[in-house]
């Protein structure tokens, strides 16, 4: 029973680590610059066909095809957010979000059209044998995937806390109008942090689908994850999202092995629930923010 | 008289509503200048079209006979302008130090960017006491030292000042006249926009009056102050 919990409870971790990745990217983006992007499950799902693609189809290596994630997505969400993000900067938000949910749904079915409806596994070159941790059962794939995440989390925080770009980034988000007048082109923090934040996404869509499988369709599921991990930790806030994907991860992985698979899903809304009832702000919210 | 910066007749609109009608200034090398004039005169938005934030409808604005109105405010402050803005405008979860860093975002010379930093320490002592603290965790008067810190870093010829003793006691108002001065005797120029009239004139040689986004009258400080009807009018005495 313990040794069953434990088991549970590193299987949650892992997948918590992608939840805390995928959340990471959504709270750049939702919660530094305020636009509640509903294409965030689709820049994720296009990660994990597009490394399916490069590695099964193509036949590529695993680690070139990830970096080519990282390039073309990143410049995916670059242009995304020049093109569709920027015209409405200064709008409200309800008009970036209709326009989100436009994107997701042209990004699905575009998806849909050129991969089908089957589900696709990124081929890795690790051995599928399980290494066996004292009584815990895990194998190569999902270490490597899991330290790739952690250390995507960890340098992301010692870019946005430990670089120029990463100060202009903080200042920016804090007050857009003081960084323009000490030289930060605004505009172009914004852009990158689009890019980022859709790289991470599609990152975390990777490496799952290297673990799980990647299918055009998932994006939904995973939009709406990252949103209540984000609500979780509390918006903007960093550690929020990965203590809040960790959280998440462990209590369906918990729940799905001792209560019920069926409802799985259903844990994650239902913890949002009960914790806004609480802390309105969520877990980490940072008050000295709203000066 | 040689202009080192001049405002002509410029216009700004926000949407509809024009905000100012042919505004025209000027600012002499290392000169103290006020703008003053009551509420939603216009001085902000002056200001906010001079660095770039604010794009100006007609007229134009020269900084050393160069054409500036079009440039990027990142591009107006490479020229030699920097904007203390309305508010202070701080970064509440940046320390002391960090912002005084970011204020010399566009440096290249590290060696100068330091001198400006150890010149912004001497002038605020107390910001250097402070420096590891969240900026938000200042007081009201910290807060705007350090947005004029922040602003001095960049080493501008001109300092746009947009109210700056607003909200503070008069002590503090007291230290940053003498700031203002002291940066005025390094060879900054300032455009100071004030409700604190008296300060302003007090410092400024010079002085130019706007109302509903239009001038008034302009003129040496001493002799705008003799002028009864324009004091009761325009500067709250």
């Amino acid at each position: 029973m313990l040794d069953l919990a434990l088991q549970f409870t590193v299987n949650g971790l892992v997948v918590g680590a992608f939840y805390a990745l995928s959340a990471l990217g959504l709270t750049l983006i939702l919660g530094l610059m305020e636009v509640v992007n509903f294409a965030h499950g689709e820049f994720y799902m296009m990660g994990g066909i597009i490394a399916y693609y490069l590695t099964g189809v193509l036949g590529l290596d695993f680690f070139a095809s990830l970096a080519i994630v990282v390039l073309v997505m990143g410049a995916f969400g670059w242009v995304v957010d020049r093109l569709l993000i920027r015209p409405l900067r200064s709008k409200d938000t309800l008009s970036t979000a209709l326009v989100t949910i436009g994107l997701s749904i042209f990004l699905v079915n575009t998806f849909l059209l050129l991969a089908g409806t089957a589900p696709h596994k990124v081929a890795t070159p690790f051995p599928t044998a399980p290494l066996l941790l004292g009584p815990v059962v895990i194998n190569e794939t999902r270490l490597f995937a899991v330290a790739v995440a952690a250390v995507a989390i960890l340098g992301t925080h010692l870019l946005i806390h430990r670089t120029r770009l990463g100060g202009a980034m903080r200042a920016t988000f804090q007050n857009k109008e003081a960084a323009a007048l000490v030289g930060i082109d605004v505009e172009r923090i914004y852009g990158f942090t689009f890019a980022l934040g859709t790289t991470m996404a599609a990152v975390s869509g990777a490496l799952l689908g290297s673990i799980y499988v990647a299918q055009p369709t998932v994006g939904g599921l995973v939009s709406l994850k990252a949103f209540v991990v984000v609500i979780l930790g509390g918006m903007g806030s960093f550690a929020g999202a990965v203590i809040g994907g960790l959280i998440l991860g462990v209590a369906e992985s918990l729940w799905g092995g001792f209560v019920s698979s069926g409802y799985q899903d259903v844990i994650g809304f239902a913890f949002v629930i009960l914790l806004l009832l609480v802390r309105p702000y969520g877990l980490f919210h940072i008050r000295s923010e709203r000066v | 008289m040689t202009a080192v910066l001049s405002v002509d007749h410029l216009d700004v609109a926000y949407g509809q509503v024009q905000a100012l009608a042919g505004v025209s200034l000027a600012v002499e090398a290392g000169e103290i200048v006020a703008l003053v004039g009551a509420n939603g005169a216009g001085k902000s938005t002056v200001l906010r079209a001079v660095s770039g934030l604010l794009r100006p409808r007609a007229g134009r604005v020269s900084f050393e006979g160069r054409r500036i109105d079009s440039l990027s405010p990142r591009d107006i402050l490479r020229a030699g302008i920097a904007h203390c803005p309305e508010e202070r405008k701080i970064w509440p979860a940046i320390t002391v130090a960090e912002t005084l860093e970011l204020g010399a975002y566009t440096r290249r010379d590290a060696a100068g960017a330091e001198r400006d930093r150890r010149r912004v320490y001497a002038y605020f002592p107390r910001l250097e006491e402070r420096r590891r603290q969240l900026a938000g965790t200042l007081s009201g008067g910290e807060q705007q030292m350090l947005a004029i810190g922040r602003a001095l870093m960049s080493a501008p010829k001109l300092l746009l000042l947009d109210e700056p003793s607003l909200g503070l006691s008069p002590m503090l108002v007291d230290d940053l006249r003498r700031v203002i001065l002291d940066i005025h005797c390094d060879g900054v120029a300032v455009l100071l926009v004030e409700q604190n009239v008296h300060m302003a004139l007090d410092l400024a040689a010079r002085a130019y009056v706007i109302e509903t986004g239009r001038n008034v009258i302009d003129g040496r400080s001493a002799t705008l102050l003799q002028n009864d009807a324009l004091v009761r009018a325009y500067l709250g005495a």
